[in-house]
């Protein structure tokens, strides 16, 4: 008798442990004008429904706070700041507090093509992306009218009160933008709630710029991320990686056609038009927020530069020279295959 | 040497058989699921209409979303939206899609549409 449990017990173990193999969960939605997508391996359906739960309150509630476009009851948003300009200091959350801090951190370090302050320029630029203009209408902004706004674009316009946490924007002119590092805080902030609630193995999918990937698949294997060529799509790599962001800086993201040229949203603080150094930028790195504000900064800078700065900073990344030439870092050359 | 079956020998090896059974068929139905291509449409972050992508007959779909009607056209076991309201009309200009790894994303219709077919691929996500 004891010898048939014995073999009950160890056929039952044997397949228990089948059954023990994660299962695969995703959830996608649209937030923060972008396609979000959390896909989770485990064996807790109700877990994943807690994950999803924090990534979709989440980005919802980043998403109104770093707004420069609309208002939200009971919440002192950038259009709130914006509107405010020359006029009031608005008093807002921490969070919203410490992104402009930590950003005007990284400018006055040297990275200066990424400029919170930048808002007058962009917003012109923005009209062509937005604004349901005929096709006979769009042309580019006026240059000289981009260079009398680029005096209201001075970071030191914005004045931070660390007692009171608010912000004041000096000049009625000037206006904030934080689409260069709004959504890679965001996801920083949210994957550290992920990770206090078990998320250990899948991807997140934050805008299709904005990747992140913990832990592996349930073979053991590590997630391939493909880098797309961001002139035709195409697949030019794959890389194997965990626990990291990989964020992508690209003309092809957000642009429109004026006669026959591609004018984008990466606009050049130096020239005021679109950056047109290189095609595309991806790095891979340990924070949402670094990998979003250094990715527009370094799409802007010639290859010297480029180099310098990542080196400085031991940064990983693929980068797409206009002449469509790859360059992979060492730090990930192992981890990558190119097509 | 002649085996001898007791009862409770019978009752063992057929616990076993039944185990084995419903786990082989439990794993069945997990297979099953893989190839069955689909297209879900999502509005407003709903799920609201799903294609079967697995026949190559045309079919569409016409809804009513943030801007206006959204037609979307399946055929051939690929997708694609052909009318929309829209600034730059992102979503029509895309054309055809049958990659899981590459939504038809209509923001200003707060509406999209993704590919899912149950089986792991090779690449797991793209970056753009």
């Amino acid at each position: 008798m004891k010898q048939k449990f014995a073999i009950l017990f160890i056929f039952l173990v044997t397949f228990s442990g089948c059954n023990r193999v994660e299962k695969k969960y995703s959830e996608k939605f649209l937030s923060f004008d972008s396609y979000i997508e959390l896909v989770v391996y485990t064996n807790d359906e109700k877990q994943f429904t807690e994950l999803y739960n924090i990534t979709k309150d989440g980005f919802d509630y980043y998403h109104k706070l770093f707004d420069a476009f609309n208002l939200y009851d009971g919440i002192n948003n950038v259009k709130i700041i914006n509107d405010n300009a020359g006029i009031k200091p608005v008093k807002v959350e921490p969070v919203l507090f410490n992104l402009i801090v930590e950003s005007i951190e990284l400018y006055d370090k040297g990275y200066t093509n990424t400029n919170i302050a930048f808002g007058p320029i962009t917003s012109e630029y923005n009209k062509l992306f937005d604004e349901n203009l005929s096709e006979t209408k769009q042309q580019l902004p006026d240059l000289d009218l981009l260079i009398e706004l680029n005096k209201c674009t001075n970071i030191n316009d914005i004045v931070l009160d660390y007692d009171d946490s608010s912000i004041y924007l000096k000049n009625k002119c000037n206006k904030l933008d934080l689409g260069g590092v709004a959504k890679g805080y965001a996801t920083d902030l949210i994957i550290s709630d992920l990770k206090k609630s078990g998320f250990e193995n899948g991807i997140l999918i934050a805008g299709q710029s904005n990747i992140y990937t913990i832990g592996a698949k349930p073979d053991g294997s590590l997630f391939n991320v493909g880098i797309s060529n961001p002139v035709n799509q195409e697949l030019l790599a794959t890389l194997s990686i965990s626990d990291k962001h990989i964020i992508a800086s690209s003309g092809e993201q957000r642009y429109i056609m004026i006669d026959n040229e591609r004018i984008h949203h990466l606009i050049d603080p130096n020239t005021l038009r679109p950056a047109n150094i290189n095609q595309g930028v991806t790095l891979v790195t340990d924070s949402g927020f670094i990998g979003d504000f250094l990715s527009t900064h370094l799409f802007m800078l010639e290859k010297d530069e480029f180099k310098k700065i990542t080196e400085e900073l031991s940064l990983d990344y693929i980068l797409i020279d206009n002449n469509g030439e790859i360059i992979i870092s060492d730090g990930i050359s192992d981890a990558i295959k190119v097509k | 040497m002649q085996l001898k079956l007791n009862k409770h020998d019978i009752i063992f090896t057929l616990l076993l058989l039944i185990i084995s059974v419903t786990i082989i068929i439990i794993s069945l139905n997990n297979e099953s699921i893989k190839g069955n291509n689909e297209a879900r449409v999502y509005l407003h972050n709903k799920h609201v209409y799903t294609f079967n992508l697995n026949n190559n007959d045309q079919s569409f779909y016409e809804i009513e979303a943030t801007n206006g009607l959204v037609i979307i056209e399946s055929k051939d076991g690929k997708i694609r939206v052909i009318e929309e309201n829209s600034n730059n009309n992102v979503c029509s200009n895309q054309g055809w899609t049958n990659s899981t790894l590459t939504p038809i994303i209509c923001l200003p219709n707060d509406l999209f549409i993704v590919i899912e077919t149950g089986e792991e691929k090779e690449v797991d996500v793209i970056v753009e």
